[in-house]
């Protein structure tokens, strides 16, 4: 019965949160964490910015078919949105040892053209509260989180642009 | 009342406290509320197919895996916690998990200068083979240290860092010495920040320095070995310490790590009074088009944990990847392979091409080609005297040289991944694996007659954009070998509708196992939906028993046939 | 200079961890010798085992120097159980395809039991040690030196009769308690089978014809036994009879022991525990 009851508390505790989840919740600033650069030099989140543009951040890792289609469609149709809309994304891996010396090599043989960044422990990933990857944020001039999403599906991107375009207009991110 | 049930009716009150606080801004003005949660449970079903009755349910039809984490950011002071909840856990998940309560909370201060935290806190000393403690949920692992952490920035380019605590095991607190002391020390310097005649020098220095010591209480301990009682006299502080650097020139990064751990009788190594060795060493090159990197690895009697009679992969101290690629398809996973503390030597080489669109080989779309190639071997052991066997309780155990590989293979891993789109809409991934697992050796199964397993796998994954908004998947993977089960054909078809919906059925079907009672198909029908940061996720089939690794941790997954409703939501 | 400060205060903790390192030299153990006190309380040691477990044989090995230090004090079972005892596939040598698991050990092996998870591991009169109802046989002997110093709560008797004609094995258990306590308290018999010859996985090689030795075949009156009193009190004798056909089993009756304790219904903790000799006419 005990059990039950617990049970049921949970799922009346996560809707709670579920119900909860407003855009005020978005992050006003990001938080400051120690990352690295795929050359191992020190990094620090709070320098991710774009001069007053739109910035995405992806969470991702080499091993997560997913994030790894998603950066590889971006990738695809990437320098048309940075001509057409200054944007930039930042890839963060969450590659541990065992694989974030393969991020580098993964990159550069993949071609793609974004500020990849190392969180090798996971700190900025539990920072910025993500769970599963992939977790791809959009930040606004002021470097302000107006959007978040998770997982991905082909088609994902166009929506991610289109708020990228509203921003730009100065628009809502509804 | 018991204390965990206070806990839990805390936090409850907590999470329905957190809007309200947040809707209260101007109070709080400057303040930050952010969290996650996840919950896994299922309902699982009696499969005579795969031997799951009711005494393998024992009645616990129902379990469920569950957390919230809530962090709260004011100025320089954060403060957070996760509530955990295993009523009881899924099949699979360790059984001590059993119950609910908050196993990591935290209060941070951070400025330029200094980050301190007090309470759990998960930290890495350079590659890990020092120190590391982190969380994976999907494995069921933390190791997280309770006490306090001091990172100090004392000039640009220099970091160190302090760490006193003791882990995190299951839900048993720390009381009377039940387990190590864990105090660590790491020292990063970055020379062409504190230098500034090197700052904009084409070589980038960074080096690194770490000491960790464990005390476990109690200098004896009896063991029955060998039809004697043996009084071993144990070492109350161990310690593992050892340096790193990071050469990067232009293209080229070179990356050492080296640990060196004394005398550490321990439940893994049977008792022996050797030192440890770990050394990792990486060399990539890298510029648009082309990625290489070659990995090499040493580790001799590196299991060191905060309990030395521990059986079970909890409280780790440091962390030993392996070098192996980690592979996602299912097949190709099937078999992984996870680091071998006691040691090994192994060797791996990537290499990445991409050829843009419209070259002589990228075609009008481009293409993209991995080439992986990983071997592990065990180490060469030889007697440290005539009258002692290699690996004897309470002797130094064996003798072995740097480097020195043994002829046993542990893994060996040749695959080749081929990514090309087709036009506009179709785009396909293909791949080949040659794999060599050492089943007796990662497993402890198996002989040498026949507890290597040979698998060739091949697995084409292809996508159609039916509409620029609807993907259909599809994936076909077979594994071939003589081996274990013998083969494997195994089919997917997702679809997936941006940005909201996926439906996936997928089979796994061990045609060529031996017993043919033992021919299964392994079925799952998926389907969930996302809103922003919430997914929602059922699925119902049957799962096969395997292995799970994530880094250097693995944990057994026993067959279940039942449905699963998975809630991951963030704010 | 506050920097100076900050690196001279950090570089001070390192040598103090520099410190706190013990190095032990050789010899690295002594042998000791053992006196035995019949008093003590007899201990049940369950060696959670399979024979694809590469590191159970010398687990079983720890098993039987520890009953051998402590004559008349020790009983072993061998549960094999888990997936290092599963009948190996038949593209295995048939040497290893012998399925030497039983209901009751699945049951104590499983969920619906202690959780074993791996092999080799071991419980010590069910009891707890350092927080761990099972545990490595590096730890077994101490959490027999603590289990056996708790009083002795009983004595127990089995006496069995064997047709050979029929196969008919009749046990007659008897508890007599020495003390009263308050718990509901659980009888389970078991066979037990010495001399099994078959496969068994080592580090590296297989025994082709290992000795299996006490290998739990099954329990008479279910997994987890049967209530025979509660809150007894000293003085207190219980008797019951168990009778068991081997006819359908390929068990050798000369090689089976019938072996009896008596546990806590709820705390599982062994209060004692007797065995037969082998089953003779």
């Amino acid at each position: 019965m005990m059990k039950k009851l617990n049970i049921l508390l949970l799922l009346l505790l996560f809707s709670g949160t579920l119900l909860a989840q407003e855009s005020v919740f978005n992050y006003k600033k990001l938080p400051s964490v120690k990352l690295k650069t795929v050359k191992g030099l020190p990094f620090t989140s709070d320098s991710i910015v774009n001069n007053g543009k739109p910035v995405i951040i992806s969470f991702w890792a080499t091993w997560c078919k997913p994030c790894v289609r998603e950066l590889t469609t971006i990738a695809d149709v990437y320098d048309d949105w940075v001509k057409e809309t200054g944007v930039k994304l930042y890839a963060i891996s969450v590659d541990d040892s065992r694989s974030m010396t393969l991020v580098a090599p993964m990159v550069n043989g993949k071609g793609w053209d974004y500020t990849v960044l190392l969180d090798p422990n996971s700190d900025f990933k539990r920072a910025m509260n993500v769970g599963p990857i992939p977790h791809t944020f959009l930040l606004n001039s002021k470097g302000q989180v107006v959007f978040q999403h998770t997982s991905f599906a082909e088609g994902d991107e166009l929506n991610l642009i289109e708020m990228v375009r509203k921003l730009n207009r100065g628009e809502e991110i509804k | 009342m018991n204390r965990r049930f206070c806990c839990f009716l805390g936090t409850i009150s907590l999470l329905f406290l957190v809007p309200v606080m947040v809707k209260s801004q101007d109070v709080l003005k400057g303040s930050e509320v952010h969290g996650s949660m996840q919950a896994d449970a299922s309902y699982y079903l009696t499969d005579p197919k795969t031997g799951i009755t009711d005494s393998t349910l024992a009645g616990k039809l129902i379990r469920m895996n569950a957390f919230t984490e809530v962090n709260y950011t004011l100025g320089n002071f954060t403060a957070g916690m996760r509530f955990e909840a295993y009523l009881p856990p899924q099949m699979g998940y360790d059984a001590e998990y059993n119950g609910v309560g908050v196993p990591y909370w935290y209060v941070n201060y951070k400025n330029d200068y200094i980050d301190v935290t007090a309470g759990n806190f998960y930290e890495q000393f350079g590659y890990g083979m020092i120190l590391r403690t982190y969380q994976e949920w999907t494995l069921g692992y933390d190791n997280s240290l309770r006490g306090l952490r001091v990172k100090v920035m004392p000039a640009k380019g220099i970091t160190f860092k302090g760490v006193y605590g003791v882990q995190r095991y299951y839900w048993d607190p720390y009381k009377d010495y039940n387990r190590g002391i864990v105090k660590g020390f790491d020292a990063d310097f970055y020379l062409n920040d504190i230098f500034s005649s090197l700052n904009d020098a084409k070589v980038k220095l960074t080096l690194g320095g770490s000491f960790v010591s464990d005390y476990q209480q109690g200098t004896t301990k009896e063991i029955a070995s060998g039809g004697k009682l043996l009084a071993l006299t144990l070492p109350e502080n161990v310690s593992n310490y050892g340096g790193r650097f990071n050469l990067n020139i232009g293209d080229f990064n070179w990356f050492t790590e080296y640990a060196h751990k004394i005398n550490d009788p321990n439940e893994s190594n049977k008792y022996i009074y050797k030192n440890g060795d770990g050394l990792f060493t990486n060399l990539s090159f890298s510029k648009p088009g082309l990625g290489i990197s070659l990995m090499s690895k040493w580790i001799d009697n590196m299991s060191f944990k905060s309990d030395r009679s521990l059986t079970n992969n909890m409280l780790n101290i440091n962390y030993l990847s392996a070098i192996t690629k980690e592979h996602s398809y299912a097949l190709a996973s099937m078999y992984p392979y996870s680091t071998q503390p006691n040691g090994e030597v192994g060797l791996s080489g990537t290499v990445t091409l991409h050829f843009p669109k419209n070259s002589a080989l990228g075609g009008k779309t481009g293409l993209s080609i991995a080439g992986n190639f990983s071997q592990v071997n065990g180490l060469k052991k030889t007697q440290v005297n005539d009258t002692t066997l290699i690996g004897q309780t309470g002797t130094l155990g064996y003798k072995s040289s740097f480097y020195g590989a043994g002829d046993e293979v542990y893994y060996q891993d040749a695959n080749i991944e081929v990514t090309k789109k087709f036009g506009k809409k179709w785009k396909g991934i293909f791949t080949y694996l040659y794999q060599t697992y050492n089943k007796e050796i990662v497993e402890g199964h198996g002989s040498e007659d026949f507890g290597t397993i040979y698998s060739q796998i091949g697995i084409a994954d292809v996508a159609w954009n039916i509409t620029k908004k609807h993907t259909l998947r599809g994936e076909v993977q077979g594994l071939f070998t003589k081996q274990d089960n013998g083969n494997w054909v195994a089919g997917l078809i997702e679809l997936t509708i941006s940005p909201a919906w996926f439906v996936s059925v997928v089979d796994q079907y061990n045609y060529g196992n031996d017993i043919v009672s033992q021919r299964l198909n392994y079925y799952t029908v998926s389907a969930g939906y996302t809103n922003h940061t919430t997914r929602i996720s059922f699925s119902y089939g049957r799962q096969r028993e395997g292995i799970i690794c994530v880094g250097g941790v693995c944990r057994n997954v026993p067959a279940t046939t039942g449905l699963t409703l998975t809630v991951t939501s963030s704010f | 200079m506050k920097a100076i400060f900050q690196i001279t205060i950090f570089l001070l903790f390192g040598v103090m961890l520099l410190q706190s390192c013990t190095k032990v030299s050789e010899p690295y153990y002594t042998v000791k010798s053992i006196i035995v006190d019949t008093t003590k309380r007899p201990v049940l040691l369950e060696d959670y085992t399979g024979h694809l477990c590469v590191n159970c044989a010398p687990a079983a090995e720890v098993a039987t120097t520890i009953r051998d230090l402590n004559p008349g004090l020790v009983y072993i079972i061998a549960v094999h159980a888990g997936s290092f005892a599963k009948p190996n596939p038949v593209s295995y040598p048939p040497y290893l395809a012998a399925d030497y698991t039983c209901a009751a050990g699945n049951d104590w092996y499983g969920y619906s039991g202690f959780n074993i998870n791996v092999n080799p591991k071991g419980m010590v009169n069910r009891l707890p040690y350092k927080g761990k109802i099972s545990f490595g046989p590096s730890e077994w002997y101490e959490a027999v030196k603590v289990a056996d110093v708790l009083p002795r709560m009983a004595v127990m008797t089995v006496h069995n009769t064997f047709s050979s004609q029929t196969k008919q094995l009749n046990s007659k258990v008897e508890v007599k308690f020495l003390a009263g306590m308050t718990s509901k308290v659980n009888l389970t018999v078991c066979i037990l089978e010495d001399s099994i010859y078959g496969g068994q996985l080592n580090d590296k090689t297989i025994i082709y014809n290992y000795r299996f030795m006490h290998m739990l075949r099954g329990s008479l009156n279910g997994s987890f036994g049967e209530e025979i009193a509660v809150n007894p009190v000293a003085g207190d004798l219980i008797t019951k009879s168990y009778s068991f056909d081997f006819t359908p089993v390929s068990w050798v009756p000369g090689h089976c022991s019938v072996i009896a304790f008596i546990s806590d219904a709820d705390t599982k903790e062994v209060f004692h525990v007797a065995k037969s000799g082998e089953i003779t006419p």
